[in-house]
């Protein structure tokens, strides 16, 4: 029984080691967080996107970080990006990937640079860290309000929310401004803004109406008109009367020449 | 021996430790793409404060501003005041004061608005706060009166849903109303309900019922006020226990149903069916776009960035802040889905959406979703059997085959957490229908090789187009049309759980109105009006001779 016990130890402090040794292997903690400059870019700006991995684990350790670029920008730096997609009929979704390895306690980064052609928001989903187990960290999302540059024309992407120098709060940009400015938004539904007087009553259905009774009644005039031209053809197609009309007393000098027209 | 043994299985292992690349490369092998930096400054990892939109408050009140900042790394919060980076603001319209989180204000001499800004720091990184108060000049009052209670509209709902009890407009003549929890009681039959300037119920019988508010001032004068919540019984949805639907559905049952029409994208479905408005599943997703409307702040970051949009451009309304909150969740914030699922159109073979072809005819590539159930699908579609797919339940994968298949609402949110374009739509529109855009505001727009959502959010006039496809971000562009698609051009058909509906004229689409609608359109939009005008003769007809 000893001897059974005093055998198998060695063996027992092997397992131990082993599971202790597995168990630190595969803990490979990591944070992952984007940071964009400049915080408030303007049109063809050049915009740097870094992301920031840190590697918590006690290995080095390999990672594929992924980024969707969003579809309103171009891409300066790379010139290309790592890989196209279609989804359903959006033919251009663009990835761009890096291989990293992460150091110990490190934060590695990666960068990219973009601009963006017109005004508005752009948002960034959150970048994905595919560990080698195939396990997936996420990072946070970002929004980015790409401003215009000025020039006094509020022009067709750019409204009152991006481009609040060129568009007036009641631009006619597709966005419905409700507050109160003494400025009616026409992109208002009626009665959502209360600087838009309330539309003087429309008389247009009257004018259908009486345009439809005058035609109708040039209509049944018209039937009328014809009507009574036909009447005098219809004694002919009438039946005749069975009693002979009166008469005319006969004229004495009937047939004689010239003895109407004298 | 057996420790050369042992050694040689540890140094076996420690050889089976990750493989070191040489330097940080690009996937495709390009090495190196772009610069990558190494760095041990934690600070590149910190995410600052998330800061959540606060609605305009009156003066005096106190706040917790720990309920509208959250700080992702849970590090401990500090709050100053942007114009004087100290605890103190004073202007004509208010004073306040900054307690660790509470911020007090007191009104001012002067009537109007003011804007504050707070700092709030996690100690490495700032996020500003903003906050619109309204100050309404008291008029100088010598003796002490009570405060005027407000217990706001009365307010109409159905059984179970959430109701808002709001006494954020009561006023006090002489500014001595303290803003807080014990304040304000609210009482239903002279039992107490509950405390707080807000305070959420549940009735779950129809009937009315008559809630009391009662405030209490500092020198303890009584205020009252009262409010009837009238709960009526469920008109639509009535075979399920969901408790948000829309009012002018004609669906009672959720998925699987025959009910509304049959209508065609990728497979036949009845509408009530694929747009399951009556779906109980759906109702949690429905009450956090509510909470996010409503000002109760949500913690999770994710959430809370979506909410902090939905509020920012909402103009006020609750009822778009609630839409816009619907198209983040869904589209570019990822929230309720997440990727494209590809492996959908792999499994049928179509191969200008499936990337790789090794995947053909397989269940793969597997969609990356926070759903255990999309990791384990199947599909069953082969080149000789080249079969559209069937889902056939929601717990049981291995009865489904993913083919080219349109799911319904509510497996698609709530198993899937993915979809194609058709999914998204369909997900999108069940949610927005809802939370009560009636049936002419919001459709899934059905074209040639897409499919995305058309919306008309309130205020506006004209209808947005919205695409949430693979979290398509941005997924709404206010004032135009999302980019990457001809999506005016190319609109054939409109659904949403009444069926087939009429589309929206693209003059009444934002981005689209330069647009020549074609022939076809234009007389496929005049036969569908004569086929309605026909039907509804056609059932008065039968009616009155029924009758």
């Amino acid at each position: 029984m000893k001897s059974k016990q005093l055998k198998s130890k060695p063996l027992l402090t092997f397992l131990t080691l082993l599971t202790m040794l597995l168990f630190i292997l595969p803990v490979q903690a990591a944070e992952i967080l984007r940071e964009i400059q400049p915080a408030e870019p303007a049109v063809q700006d050049s915009i740097e996107v870094k992301i920031n991995l840190l590697h918590d684990g006690q290995q080095p350790a390999q990672y594929e970080i992924e980024e969707r670029l969003p579809t309103d920008v171009q891409l300066l730096n790379p010139a290309q990006p790592t890989e196209i997609r279609q989804q359903d009929g959006i033919k251009n979704v663009a990835f761009l990937k890096w291989k990293i390895q992460g150091e110990p306690q490190k934060i590695t980064s990666v960068s990219y640079t973009i601009t963006a052609a017109r005004p508005g928001v752009i948002t960034f989903l959150p970048a994905r860290a595919i560990q080698e187990d195939g396990s997936v960290l996420l990072g946070q999302g970002n929004e980015l309000l790409v401003k215009c540059k000025p020039n006094n024309q509020c022009e067709k992407q750019e409204n009152y929310l991006n481009c609040p120098q060129d568009c007036s709060p009641a631009a006619a940009d597709g966005i419905c401004n409700p507050s109160p400015d003494s400025m009616c938004d026409e992109d208002c539904t009626p009665g959502a803004d209360i600087d838009c007087k309330p539309a003087s009553k429309s008389y247009t259905w009257l004018w259908y109406l009486l345009s439809g009774i005058i035609i109708l009644g040039i209509i049944l005039f018209a039937i009328k008109l014809l009507k009574s031209r036909e009447q005098p053809q219809q004694p002919s197609q009438q039946p005749q009367p069975t009693q002979q009309p009166p008469q005319q007393p006969q004229d004495p000098l009937a047939g004689f020449p010239g003895s109407r027209n004298l | 021996m057996r420790w050369l043994f042992f050694c040689i299985v540890l140094l076996s292992l420690l050889a089976l430790t990750p493989v070191q690349a040489q330097e940080n490369c690009a996937v495709d092998g390009s090495c190196p793409q772009t610069a990558t930096q190494e760095s041990s400054d934690l600070n590149l990892i910190n995410n600052p404060p998330l800061v959540v939109e606060i609605p305009q408050i009156t003066t005096p009140f106190n706040l917790d501003l720990k309920l509208y900042a959250v700080d992702p790394e849970n590090q401990p919060m500090t709050f100053v005041f942007e114009s004087t980076l100290t605890s103190t603001y004073s202007s004509g319209m208010a004073s306040c004061s900054l307690q660790s989180s509470l911020l007090s204000c007191l009104s001012g001499s002067t009537s109007g608005f003011d804007k504050l800004t707070i700092l709030v720091s996690d100690g490495m990184k700032t996020t500003p706060l903003a906050i619109n108060i309204f100050n309404e000049a008291a008029s100088a009052v010598s003796i002490n009166l009570p405060p005027q209670a407000n217990a706001g509209q009365d307010i109409s709902a159905f059984p179970g849903h959430r109701v808002l009890l709001d006494a954020t407009k009561t006023t006090d003549p002489n500014n001595d109303l303290v803003f807080q929890e014990s304040s304000f009681i609210w009482k239903l039959n002279n039992e107490e309900l509950g405390r707080g300037l807000t305070l959420l119920q549940r009735f779950d019988k129809p009937g009315a019922y008559t809630i009391d508010l009662e405030v209490t001032d500092a020198a303890g004068l009584l205020g009252k006020d009262q409010a009837v919540v009238f709960i009526q019984e469920k008109t639509s949805c009535r075979n399920t226990t969901a408790i948000y639907f829309p009012l002018d559905t004609s669906c009672q049952t959720q998925w699987p149903t025959q009910e509304g029409e049959l209508i065609v994208m990728n497979t036949r479905s009845p509408s009530c069916s694929l747009v399951e408005v009556c779906s109980p599943e759906l109702d949690p997703m429905i009450e956090e776009v509510l909470d996010c409307c409503d000002g109760t702040p949500l913690k999770d970051p994710k959430k809370s960035q979506a909410c902090n949009f939905a509020n920012k451009y909402s103009q006020g309304s609750n009822k778009r802040c609630q839409a816009l909150y619907a198209v983040k969740a869904v589209g570019d914030s990822a929230i309720y889905m997440q990727d494209y699922f590809e492996a959908e159109m792999c499994c049928y073979g179509v191969e200008a959406i499936c990337n790789k072809k090794t995947n053909f005819y397989k269940a793969l590539p597997t969609p990356r979703t926070n759903k255990p159930s999309s990791q384990q699908l199947l599909c069953k579609t082969t080149p000789d059997n080249h079969i559209l797919g069937t889902w056939l339940s929601d717990s049981i994968m291995s009865y489904n085959n993913i083919a080219l298949q349109d799911v319904h609402a509510a497996a698609t949110l709530t198993v899937l957490g993915t979809g194609t374009c058709v999914d998204y739509s369909v997900a999108l529109v069940t949610l927005l229908r809802k939370l009560g855009y009636s049936n002419d505001e919001v459709f899934i727009a059905e074209a040639s090789n897409h499919a995305y959502t058309i919306i008309r959010l309130p205020l506006d006039r004209k209808y947005h187009i919205v695409d949430t496809t693979g979290n398509k971000a941005p997924s709404i562009v206010l004032g135009n049309v999302p980019q990457g698609y001809p999506y005016c051009e190319n609109i054939q058909n409109c659904y949403n759980d009444l069926g087939k509906q009429l589309c929206p004229e693209l003059k009444s689409i934002v981005g689209c109105e330069g647009i020549r609608e074609s022939f076809t359109r234009k007389t496929s939009r005049f036969s569908f009006k004569a086929q309605k005008l026909v039907k509804g003769v056609t059932e008065l007809f039968v009616e009155e001779v029924k009758r």
